[in-house]
């Protein structure tokens, strides 16, 4: 895995930089789009998978995955589900409304490692905003990867996040994005059932692929037992996972797995570290 | 180095001198119950309440240097101006017994290592520490995870045995303070080996070794018994009401909050202490709780005591304080979950 990136200029280990909302818009019914751009103007850096704390005053803090990939532009991108009260607040907030920003967290996906190797990404709803900074930077560098595929299960056709962009990308000889929704839905064309039924007359080139994989708890088992055929080995089955996190440091406890702080040592783990950490798909 | 021999006015004398340039804290008597005192470290006004023998505080000197509430930072909306409020003040703490020095020790390591947190780091820097030998109760265990002797952490340490006192230097900073404030007489070498064995034996006459295993093992133990039956039946007693977490005096987790203030103009972001064993601890805001049932939350809490943290720092993160088990309200006994899993490997 990667070095942790220094904290963006200016942030301690509690104190958020301050920030403004430059674009909002509705990806689906209960997601929105943000990008953020901060109020000192800064080179902003960060991995892929790479997590940040949004601060919204009087509220809290809340950890939010970045959707987009380091472009060299001035803001970064999020998609935000509404789900909790900091969530809630972000939904009521406005373009040019402020919003502190502490970051960026977490090891992020180890893109040296990945590239020269063909991307298998498999996104479960929310699950595809941190996989979406991936697709981006493997598509930013397109050189630098084999054969980039998305396969990405939402529970109808308008729960999918940045759906225009990803019917753009359909058009694209050089990524294969691949959806379906759980239920049949009127008017939709495409695939029906869970992610893993994207799976099964999949081929992959096992030796030069990455698997790449984030969605909701439950759905990873799921995803581990129909990769199972292919004999990858299991370094090079990454998840992102979700927990708790407070501080994003490595101090506050909450986001841990056994031994190990998600916050820190990752989101992003490989199976053969996960395969030994019995907390790591179990919800007791 | 030899001891100073001090008297209790003497003593007292020095804590009254050093309070003109320090905040000083040391045990006290916080309310009689049920025919025993309770002790708590705090303030000290007039030296002459502080306790010098005592088996335990309710709370560890932790929180003194990680308060139960901690100011963050105080913001404004308006200009959005965020002011991290750091507590630089001089403090000595007396005594100090061994096994509260160690968790000192242990959470230095969480606090002022990777990514070091500013707030904790400020108030340790300046906080000193005197120790002193303990009077150990049934519930003590520092020697079964073996954290009954201190290498570092004390500037001085005061040995005593009835009315018999001597000051012991163990830093330069403590050396600095007993040369400035402290009046008494060189101990000859003799008095202060006389001292430090009637020490040593009572010390070991009440704290007998208790665990049935040598600490060393405790990672091997508890890696053979994640699936012990063990977990289930201690945690079938346990009502998660996070009293033993509350009391630990090597427990760092922590929550922080938004506290808005009256007029809404701003606010202050603050921590408290957090803990494993209270249910919402490992929620996320989906809903799913990665650590549900009592037993994992149970479970959890003793394996990053003797094993993750163990492996971490090549020692226990519990340092046998026996805080836990006195307060557990269903006796949940630390020593005895070690003793269980082992009588049932």
């Amino acid at each position: 895995m990667i070095a942790q990136l220094s904290l963006w200029q200016g942030a301690t280990e509690h104190v958020p930089l301050p920030a403004r909302l430059a674009r909002v818009y509705d990806l689906t019914p209960n997601e929105k789009y943000f990008a953020v751009r901060f109020e000192q103007p800064m080179p902003i850096n960060y991995y892929p998978g790479q997590f940040v704390q949004v601060w919204v005053p009087q509220i809290g803090e809340a950890p939010i995955s970045i959707s987009s990939a380091p472009d060299g532009s001035d803001f970064f991108e999020m998609a935000i589900r509404r789900v909790g009260s900091v969530t809630g607040a972000l939904h009521a907030m406005r373009e040019g409304d402020r919003v502190g920003i502490r970051g960026p967290y977490g090891n992020g996906f180890p893109v040296e490692e990945l590239a020269g190797n063909d991307l298998l990404l498999i996104a479960g709803g929310i699950g595809y905003a941190p996989l979406r900074s991936l697709l981006k930077y493997a598509l930013l560098h397109r050189e630098r990867f084999g054969r980039v595929s998305l396969l990405y299960g939402a529970r109808s056709p308008q729960d999918f996040l940045f759906y225009d962009e990803l019917r753009e990308m359909r058009r694209r000889e050089d990524v294969e994005i691949s959806l379906t929704i759980d239920r049949p839905a009127d008017g939709w064309p495409g695939h029906v059932g869970v992610v893993t039924t994207l799976m099964s007359d999949m081929a992959l080139h096992v030796p030069r692929t990455y698997v790449v994989v984030c969605g909701p708890p439950v759905m990873y088992k799921f995803v581990l037992i129909s990769l199972d055929k292919y004999r990858l080995r299991p370094e090079r089955v990454l998840l992102s996972l979700e927990r708790r996190m407070e501080c994003g440091v490595g101090k506050c406890g909450h986001c841990q797995i056994n031994n190990q702080y998600v916050c820190k040592s990752g989101p992003v783990f490989d199976f053969k570290t996960l395969r030994h950490l019995p907390e790591a798909f179990t919800t007791v | 180095m030899p001891l100073l021999k001090v008297t209790r006015r003497q003593f007292d004398d020095f804590v009254a001198a050093v309070a003109r340039d320090y905040a000083v804290y040391g045990p006290v008597v916080k309310e009689e119950f049920s025919g025993r005192a309770y002790h708590v470290f705090d303030a000290i006004d007039d030296p002459a309440e502080m306790v010098i023998y005592y088996t335990w505080t309710v709370f560890s000197p932790k929180k003194i240097l990680m308060p139960q509430y901690e100011e963050l930072y105080e913001y404004t909306v308006d200009d959005f101006r965020c002011t991290p409020k750091l507590d630089t003040t001089p403090r000595i703490i007396f005594g100090v017994h061994n096994c509260d020095m160690n968790a000192v020790g242990l959470i230095d390591w969480v606090f002022m290592q990777d990514t070091p947190d500013s707030y904790y780091t400020a108030r340790r820097a300046n906080t000193l520490f005197v120790g002193v030998n303990c009077v150990p109760d049934a519930d003590c265990f520092c020697r079964s995870v073996d954290w009954h002797e201190v290498k570092e952490g004390f500037d001085l340490y005061l040995h005593a045995v009835d009315d018999r006192l001597m000051l012991e230097v163990r830093s330069a900073r403590g050396r600095e303070l007993l040369d400035r404030f402290a009046r008494g007489e060189r101990a000859s070498e003799r008095e202060a080996a006389d001292l430090l064995e009637e020490e040593d034996r009572r010390y070991r006459e009440r704290e007998t070794l208790k665990m049935n295993t040598a600490a060393p093992n405790l990672p091997m133990l508890f890696t053979a018994s994640y699936e012990s039956s063990v977990w289930d039946e201690t945690a079938a007693r346990c009502v998660s009401c996070g009293a033993c977490h509350l009391v630990c005096p090597t427990c760092f987790c922590f929550h922080a909050s938004d506290n808005p203030s009256e007029d809404l103009k701003g606010g202050k972001v603050k921590r408290n202490w957090d803990g494993c064993m209270l249910r919402p601890f490992a929620e996320v805001a989906g809903g799913e709780d990665f650590r549900y049932t009592t037993p994992a939350r149970l479970k959890h809490r003793w394996y990053r005591k003797h094993k993750y943290l163990f492996q971490r720092v090549g020692k226990s993160f519990c340092v046998g304080c026996g805080r836990c088990g006195r307060e557990c309200p269903v006796a949940i006994k630390p020593v005895q979950i070690v003793n269980d899993l082992l009588e049932r490997l």
